[in-house]
Formats: C-alpha cells, sequence, structure tokens
C-alpha cells in the first residue's frame, strides 16, 4: 500500500498533509442492517481509490460517510486532519469535500451557470463577479463554456454530469467524491464524463470514486478497493487488483464483470 | 317593513364586502407565514417538531373552523380575556390556514427529490440556503395550484365569521333577504361578488405557474 | 349546529365551572358604573330586529331596548348577534342582556334567566272580513290553509270540528298565496305573516281568534337577581303606560295581546 503521489499536491493547512482522508473503525447501520462493518481506510492527498463491489456492498455509503449525508455510529473519520464531529463541524467539511452523484442532480430552476455560482456565493462569500469568473473557469475546463446559461433539461446526461463535476470544483474542494457517476449515463456519454474526471486526476485532485468502469480503475487508480457485505475484502494498486487478486470474493466479483 | 332593494341595499353589500377582503387578506398573510413556518417545521430533522406539528394540524384540521372562531371569541371571554372580534378573526383563520397550507406545501417540499437536498448539502449549503435557494423554489411551482385552491375557499370561509359579530358579504346578504324579501336577487349578488374576488386570484395563479415553467422549461 | 351546540355546551360547562367567581359579580352595578348597557339584538328577523335603510338595528326589539337604557339611566349600545350565536354572546359576557326574540323555554332557561315575556308571536285563525268565525266550533263546513307540519298545523288540527276541511300546503308563501287568490277564506298563521298579509291586501282580512302564543323574554347571566329585578320592573312600567302597546302597534300593527298582559 504505497500511494504514489506523483502530481502537484494541493497544499494543506495541516502538518499531517499527506493524509486526505482517514477512516479508523467505522461502523454504520441502518435499523438493524450493518452496512459498513469496521471500515479501516486512509487515502493520501492526490491519491485517486476506486471503489467497487456488488450492489448493496457498503460502497456508496463508505463515501457518503465522508461528507456526513450519512452519519456514522462508530469509529472516526478525519478529513484533511480534521475530525468528523455531527453537527459542529458539518459545513467546514462539506467546504473540502466535492460530490458528484449517480442521478447528477443539478437544480433545475438555476442555469448551469447559476448552479455553479449558488454554492460559492452562499457559502463562500464569493460576490456575483467572482463566482462568475470561477464558473466560467470550470465550465472551460469541462469543455461545455457555450452551456452556461441554458437550464439543465435542455443538456444531454453526459453534459449535465460534466456540470456537476465543474458545479462542486467551483468550491475548489482538496477531495472529490463520485457515486457511481456514469452508472446512468448512455454508453456513448460515459466516455467524456470519464475524459473529464481523468483530466482532474492528472491536475492531482484527491479522488474516491465508485464504479464499475474497470477500465478507468486500470488507468487511473493508485488503489481499487474491493467491499463486499460492508467490508473492505481487498485494497490493490490496480495491477496486482485485476491481475492477482487475494481473496477469493474478489476473483469471483471479477469473474463476474469481466 | 318590507322594503325595496334598491342601489342603497347594492352598496351595504358592496362596503360589507370590505370586511370579506380583510379578513381574507389576514388570512392568506397569517396563514402564509404561518403555513411556512409549519411546514419547514414538519419537514424538519428534529422529532419534537415534527411531532408538535402534527399535533398542531390534526388539531385545526380535525376541527371547524366556525368552533375555532368560536372559541377564540367565546372561550377566551369567558376566561376573562375580553378579546376584540378582530384578533380573535386573526388568531382563529391564521391558526386555521397555517394548518392547511402547512400541510398543503409539507407535501409539495417533500415533492421535491431528496437527491436535490442531497447535492445542496454536499455543497456545503446550510439549512436556510438550502431551503430558500433549492427546495422552496422548486416545491413553490407546484405548490401554485393547490394553494389558490386553498385559498379561494378561504376566501368564502370568512363568512364563519358572522359567528362573531362580523356583518361580511354573506351575512350583509341574510340581513338584506330579511327585510326585502328577495333572496334569489340578493344572493345572486352575493355569490356574484364572491367570484369577482376570486376571479383575480385564479388568475393570478394561472400566471404565475406561466412564469414558473417558463422559468424552468426553457 | 350539533357541533355548535357541543361548544356551546363547553362554554357553558366552563361558565359554570366559574360561576364562584362571578357571583361576586353584579352586572347592573357594571352598566351603571359603565354608564352603557350592551343589548344583543337580532337584525335578520323583522319585524322584530332588523336593518333599517341607514343600516342601523331597528324593530321591535329596538324600540324596547331604547326604552330600557334611559330607565336605567344608561346609553345604550346595540350589538347585533345572531339566532346560533346569541347565547354565548351573553354568557361570555360580550353583552349585558339580550332583547333577542328569544322564546322562553324550559330548555333555554336552563342556561339563561329570563324576565317577564315582552313580545309574543301569536298563532291564530285570520279570515276574509265577511267570515262571521270567533271560535274554533264555528270553523265547520269551513275550509283553513296551513303550513303543513307547521306549529299551526298543529293547532288548527287539534281544535277544528272533523267536517272542517284543513288544506296543507308545503309553506307559509303558499298557504298565504292561497288566501289572496281565494282559493280559501280562512289561514291559519302567525302575527308576523298576518303582516304580510295586510300589507298585501290591506283591511281586507282580519283576526277571527287565537290558537297559541310563543312568549319572548329578555335574557340575562344565570344568577343576575339584581339585574332581572330591575329589567322586570322595567317591563311592568312599559306595559302599564301604554309604551309597548305602541311598540305594538308600530311593528305588527295591532295593540299588545293578550297573552302579555296576564302575569
Amino acid at each position: 500500500m504505497t500511494p504514489s503521489v506523483e502530481n502537484v499536491r494541493v497544499t494543506s493547512r495541516n502538518e499531517d498533509a499527506d493524509v486526505a482522508v482517514r477512516m479508523e473503525g467505522v461502523d454504520k447501520w441502518y435499523d438493524t442492517f450493518q452496512a459498513l462493518k469496521d471500515i479501516n481506510l486512509t487515502v493520501a492527498s492526490g491519491e485517486r481509490i476506486v471503489i467497487c463491489g456488488p450492489s448493496g456492498s457498503g460502497k456508496s455509503t463508505l463515501i457518503r460517510c465522508i461528507n456526513q449525508l450519512e452519519v456514522i455510529q462508530k469509529g472516526r473519520i478525519f478529513v484533511d486532519g480534521i475530525e468528523l464531529s455531527g453537527r459542529r463541524n458539518i459545513a467546514e467539511i462539506r467546504h473540502e469535500v466535492g460530490m458528484v452523484f449517480q442521478q447528477f442532480n443539478l437544480f433545475p430552476h438555476m442555469t448551469v451557470l447559476e448552479n455553479c455560482m449558488l454554492a460559492p456565493m452562499k457559502v463562500r462569500r464569493a460576490s456575483r463577479a467572482e463566482a462568475e469568473t470561477t464558473a466560467r473557469r470550470y465550465l472551460e475546463r469541462v469543455h461545455i463554456p457555450e452551456q452556461a446559461d441554458k437550464y439543465p433539461a435542455q443538456l444531454s446526461g453526459g453534459q449535465q454530469q460534466r456540470v456537476a463535476i465543474a458545479r462542486a470544483l467551483c468550491m475548489n474542494p482538496k477531495v472529490m467524491l463520485f457515486d457511481e457517476p456514469t452508472s446512468a449515463l448512455d454508453p456513448e456519454m460515459v466516455k467524456e464524463v470519464l475524459d473529464t474526471m481523468i483530466d482532474l486526476a492528472n491536475e492531482g485532485m484527491t479522488m474516491l470514486v465508485v464504479t464499475h468502469e474497470m477500465n478507468f480503475a486500470r488507468s487511473v487508480a493508485n488503489r481499487v478497493i474491493f467491499m463486499d457485505r460492508g467490508e473492505i475484502v481487498e485494497a490493490a494498486p490496480p495491477e496486482e487488483f485485476f491481475n492477482n487478486p487475494k481473496h477469493e470474493r474478489t476473483r469471483a466479483f471479477l469473474g463476474q464483470i469481466s | 317593513m318590507i322594503r325595496q332593494f334598491g342601489w342603497n341595499e347594492f352598496e351595504l353589500l358592496v362596503f360589507a364586502a370590505r370586511w370579506t377582503i380583510v379578513l381574507a387578506i389576514i388570512a392568506f398573510v397569517g396563514g402564509g407565514i404561518g403555513g411556512l413556518i409549519v411546514a419547514l417545521l414538519r419537514t424538519a430533522d428534529s422529532r419534537v417538531a415534527r411531532t408538535a406539528m402534527i399535533v398542531f394540524i390534526r388539531v385545526f384540521q380535525g376541527t371547524p373552523l366556525l368552533m375555532q372562531l368560536f372559541l377564540a371569541y367565546f372561550g377566551m371571554a369567558i376566561f376573562g380575556f375580553s378579546v376584540n372580534p378582530l384578533i380573535a378573526a386573526m388568531i382563529a383563520l391564521t391558526a386555521h390556514a397555517s394548518a392547511y397550507l402547512g400541510e398543503i406545501w409539507r407535501g409539495c417540499i417533500q415533492a421535491v427529490p431528496h437527491g436535490q437536498t442531497e447535492a445542496a448539502k454536499a455543497l456545503g449549503l446550510h439549512y436556510f440556503a438550502r431551503m430558500r435557494h433549492v427546495v422552496l423554489p422548486q416545491a413553490a411551482r407546484i405548490a401554485v395550484p393547490p394553494t389558490v385552491g386553498f385559498l379561494v375557499q378561504l376566501l368564502k370561509e370568512t363568512s364563519l365569521t358572522s359567528i362573531i359579530g362580523f356583518v361580511e358579504l354573506t351575512r350583509q346578504g341574510q340581513i338584506i333577504t330579511s327585510v326585502t324579501f328577495r333572496p334569489f336577487l340578493v344572493f345572486g349578488l352575493v355569490a356574484a361578488i364572491y367570484f369577482a374576488m376570486c376571479w383575480p386570484l385564479t388568475l393570478v395563479a394561472r400566471w404565475m405557474e406561466r412564469g414558473m415553467a417558463r422559468a424552468t422549461n426553457r | 349546529m350539533n357541533a355548535l351546540k357541543n361548544a356551546l355546551a363547553i362554554v357553558v360547562g366552563v361558565g359554570l365551572m366559574l360561576a364562584g367567581s362571578l357571583a361576586g359579580a353584579d352586572t347592573l352595578q357594571d352598566i351603571q358604573s359603565r354608564g352603557t348597557i350592551k343589548v344583543g339584538m337580532l337584525v335578520d328577523f323583522p319585524p322584530y330586529g332588523l336593518m333599517n335603510e341607514q343600516n342601523q338595528p331597528d324593530g321591535y326589539d329596538a324600540d324596547v331596548a331604547k326604552l330600557l337604557a334611559p330607565d336605567l339611566g344608561v346609553k345604550l349600545q346595540l350589538v347585533p348577534v345572531t339566532g346560533p350565536n346569541r347565547i354565548p354572546y351573553l354568557l361570555s359576557g360580550q353583552v349585558d342582556v339580550l332583547v333577542a326574540s328569544l322564546g322562553i323555554t324550559p330548555e333555554r332557561a336552563k342556561s339563561v334567566d329570563f324576565s317577564e315575556p315582552y313580545a309574543a308571536i301569536t298563532i291564530a285563525v285570520y279570515g276574509k272580513d265577511d267570515e262571521k268565525i270567533t271560535k274554533p266550533a264555528d270553523l265547520a263546513g269551513k275550509t283553513i290553509a296551513v303550513a303543513r307540519a307547521s306549529t299551526q298545523d298543529t293547532a288548527v288540527t287539534k281544535v277544528a270540528p272533523p267536517s272542517a276541511t284543513i288544506r296543507r300546503f308545503d309553506s307559509d308563501a303558499a298557504a298565504l298565496q292561497a288566501l289572496m287568490s281565494g282559493q280559501v277564506p280562512l289561514i291559519g298563521c302567525s302575527n308576523v305573516c298576518y303582516l304580510t298579509i295586510q300589507k298585501l291586501a290591506p283591511g281586507k282580512f282580519n283576526k277571527k281568534f287565537e290558537l297559541s302564543s310563543q312568549v319572548q323574554g329578555i335574557a340575562v347571566k344565570p344568577g343576575e337577581q339584581n339585574l332581572l329585578a330591575r329589567i322586570n320592573q322595567f317591563i311592568d312600567k312599559i306595559k302599564a303606560n301604554g309604551e309597548l302597546d305602541k311598540i305594538n302597534e308600530k311593528w305588527l300593527g295591532e295593540p299588545m295581546p293578550a297573552v302579555l298582559k296576564k302575569k
């Protein structure tokens, strides 16, 4: 488990800057169903993690715990050196963590530009002009600057997901979470979204990506994590993970999806 | 003693309609503010707030407005609080409208997909910004038709305030009928005046719906 | 109106609970120290209570109230009430007394105290001037119109000899129409209804004999002995000095009915 941090690293105010996210002994329950069992995971700054596993294995739940969309019952989670402590620093953590959803979740009553400007203005207290400059810059980066004044419903799925990525980036997060970002897309649109994510990876963003796109995992991930029944079964660099999986359940899963 | 129905009587009806309008405005404004609070608390994370609002809604939806007016006025007087009928009407109409609008708007808030709230949370928007900029604008669009439907009904229900002494449109109609013996004429006019007050509301509703549809479906 | 009755029951119940604290209060003193009496009256029950052309409360009850206030040496404040809310208005203290055509019934006497009767609605047989009828037996062989299932129907049916024909109509208005058009020579109806008859055909019909009457009293909160005594004194006075007769003539077109005279 040697994270190779080869690109530009986002500077952190903490001396423990190498660690972006740390989870220690995390348990998560939905009533009587245990969704996460004793999760221990350390993600270095700039590291790209791909999480895979069968449905219901807890992979989405795991990343949703990081920005507190889910509340954990046991264990500790640190983001950028700050421990999540319920309500008190919830906003602080969310400033640093961007998230992209399977269903895009763009705000349908706002234009693309407004989608991207809302959080910087309301959360970061940026001026309208600043927010707009930032928004246009990131729309440029996801290659859809010309769509800025359209409404989400006028865009294709792939374009919408790229807007969602730009919207998250406008908050200048330290960590990006992707929850099955290409699962709701038509096949011909998957590539444009993955390409955007690869660009982001190349710029050194710390990323946790829940996905079934194994080619993406192979080419981008520093580590691939396999989860099953709420547990991390195996975590290894992609070469090792795909060519020489240690665990029986990993082999079975890889056999099913390839 | 039997009087002809003339211009004087017509004027009395129109003047009485001013009370109907005043009472309706009180109910709309009070119910609008109260209803928003009820809807927000009803969809809040706090179980205590939700339960309190469920009780509030059950009580005020489960009892007739007539009783609420009655108790707000006569009930308080029994306990030695001599309330002005206008205050009593304000209390009862506001509570009644808050319970109904709160429940209508709760449904509209919950109809906004949960992913919208999650996306707003993930962006770090706090509760009020989330509601103000993300959830409520989307809820408002579906809220317009049922809200206006309720307001039209509420405007007509202000006639119940005659129980605490208001001579509004319906009551004035009854009084004039009793001396003119022209029920069809008088209540026909009363109905026409109500219609003239409700019709603009439905026009406004249609205009708002169109405006909001433009904003989202462009 | 069942719900209203329940609410009334609540109010009355709470009122009784607070009776202890109310016992100390004397409404007559309150009225005198305030200098104003608040009188509840109906405004949709002509000729007893109505709104006149100036949109002011008027009618038989208003005229009685206009005599009552100066008799007590205070100013008058008329408060329009309605049939369903008049007793709550009284019991909750929003008005001091009701001069509101409140018929004296045993059921109502449980929640309010009544004065001596000051008005009456009389059910009588009326007919064409040339009909020589003074008592029920004279109805033999005659045809008489009534509103079906009304108080007058019950009263006429009880006293009419078997040879009389009772024509039952759906309403007073329909019975009245039959009388006007000459289909029937006689009608059983109230004195209020008779006013309409006189309005439509002045001087053609007169009263033959009374069947029954519902007397009305001024109502006060239970236990207001001083106020009630004072009001009874007032009623005796206006009965004796002819003022109540004048009010009856003015609004009902006939002198004070006999039923008000007997003590």
